[in-house]
């Protein structure tokens, strides 16, 4: 199996955090999980690059998707780091390598829309919302400070995908619409139970070290998808009301 | 700050990275639909945007913020020069040893185990997963 280790890196950032014995233990095991999820995301991103390379677009962009896998791989550092002050070590079990779906029943410019729709305008909006409130209840510190600098990456890799959309409009006819409503249901069957796998209600709850209600994480992400992700993927023109209602069924 | 009023503006902060000006021109057919006062509505994009600047800045910008972006806004602690070249994940063996360990697999638990990892540890939903295929 692979070990994440990324002790040496991790302990050369340091930031000074005080925490609190009664829920150590939880951010410890919140901030190493972050660590391996966000390290473990940078080969989604390098798949994704390639993917765009494939449909044409243009290399600025291509390089562009590389270096978020290197914001990915830096986000694991960071959370590391906050392992470390808070006296665990940077080591963790790494993520199984999966491929990044090829969507060969498509062409490449609809397969790799596939991906940035679940990828960016899905997960990571929803990191955008869960991030940017963890943020807001938490003190100013050296921890807010990485919060911060997770947050503004993830904001761009968030317009990835709705600059993506917005800017193909004219290449998305009818049947590509609705094959891409199609893979939305799905998308959005996974988004959900990914995201409720990983926010547990119930457990210890510290704003100040990032240990989140989970109960209210939960709120937070269906609040997003319903508020925010399919009015915004149906003013598109993409049929993403259906798509979350049948969800279940896909 | 209230939990409602963060998961308030955390939403607005979403809501904004989903606009941007591309060949819609000005097309705001999804008005916000809590505006906030202006302050709040700075604060919320200082955040969002400090460090994070796209490849157009120049041509994207959000619909709905006027206010200007303080450039000087800590974006955070720098990651070290040699994190990225760092050798960071590495071939090693724990428990049986040599055991390719897939989420779900009892193997896989027994690794995490010997660590010390939590499964239901919470609020983790960081990194966006493999996306999936769209089964016929």
């Amino acid at each position: 199996m692979k070990i994440l280790d990324l002790r040496v890196a991790a302990r050369a950032i340091a930031p000074e955090v005080v925490a609190d014995p009664a829920t150590r233990e939880a951010a410890l095991h919140t901030w190493r999980g972050r660590m391996v999820n966000e390290h473990g995301s940078a080969p989604v991103f390098l798949a994704l690059a390639d993917q765009l390379a494939d449909a044409g677009a243009p290399a600025a962009q291509i390089e562009a998707v590389r270096a978020m896998a290197d914001e990915e791989r830096a986000h694991g550092v960071l959370c590391g780091s906050v392992v470390e002050a808070l006296g665990g070590e940077a080591l963790a079990p790494a993520l199984p390598e999966e491929p990044l779906p090829v969507h060969a029943d498509v062409d490449r410019f609809e397969a790799v829309t596939r991906n940035l729709l679940s990828v960016c305008c899905l997960s990571e909006t929803v990191a955008v919302a869960l991030i940017g409130a963890e943020r807001l209840e938490m003190p100013a510190g050296p921890l807010q400070d990485v919060l911060t600098r997770i947050l503004a990456d993830e904001v761009g890799h968030a317009r990835l995908g709705w600059k993506w959309l917005a800017e193909h409009q004219d290449r998305l006819d009818a049947p590509r619409r609705a094959r891409l409503g199609r893979y939305l249901a799905v998308a959005f069957a996974h988004l959900e139970a990914h995201e409720l796998a990983q926010l547990k209600p119930g457990g210890p709850v510290d704003p100040r070290l990032g240990v989140c209600d989970g109960a209210a994480a939960r709120a937070l992400f269906y609040a997003t998808v319903e508020t925010v992700i399919v009015p915004r993927l149906d003013a598109l023109g993409l049929p993403a009301r259906q798509a979350w209602a049948e969800r279940a069924a896909a | 700050m209230t939990r409602a009023d963060a998961q308030a503006r955390a939403l607005r902060a979403a809501s904004r990275v989903t606009f941007t000006l591309g060949l819609f021109g000005c097309a705001e057919d999804v008005p916000d639909p809590t505006p906030e006062p202006a302050e709040e509505a700075q604060a919320d994009e200082q955040a969002a945007d400090a460090g994070a600047p796209e490849a157009d800045a120049g041509e994207q910008r959000d619909l709905f913020v006027d206010a200007a972006v303080d450039p000087t806004l800590d974006a955070g602690p720098a990651v070290p020069p040699d994190a990225e070249t760092a050798p960071v994940v590495a071939d090693a063996e724990v428990g049986d040893g040599g055991v390719v360990c897939e989420i779900g697999d009892p193997e896989y638990a027994a690794c995490c185990d010997a660590v010390n990892w939590d499964f239901d540890a919470g609020c983790m939903a960081w990194g966006p997963p493999v996306p999936p295929a769209l089964l016929a």
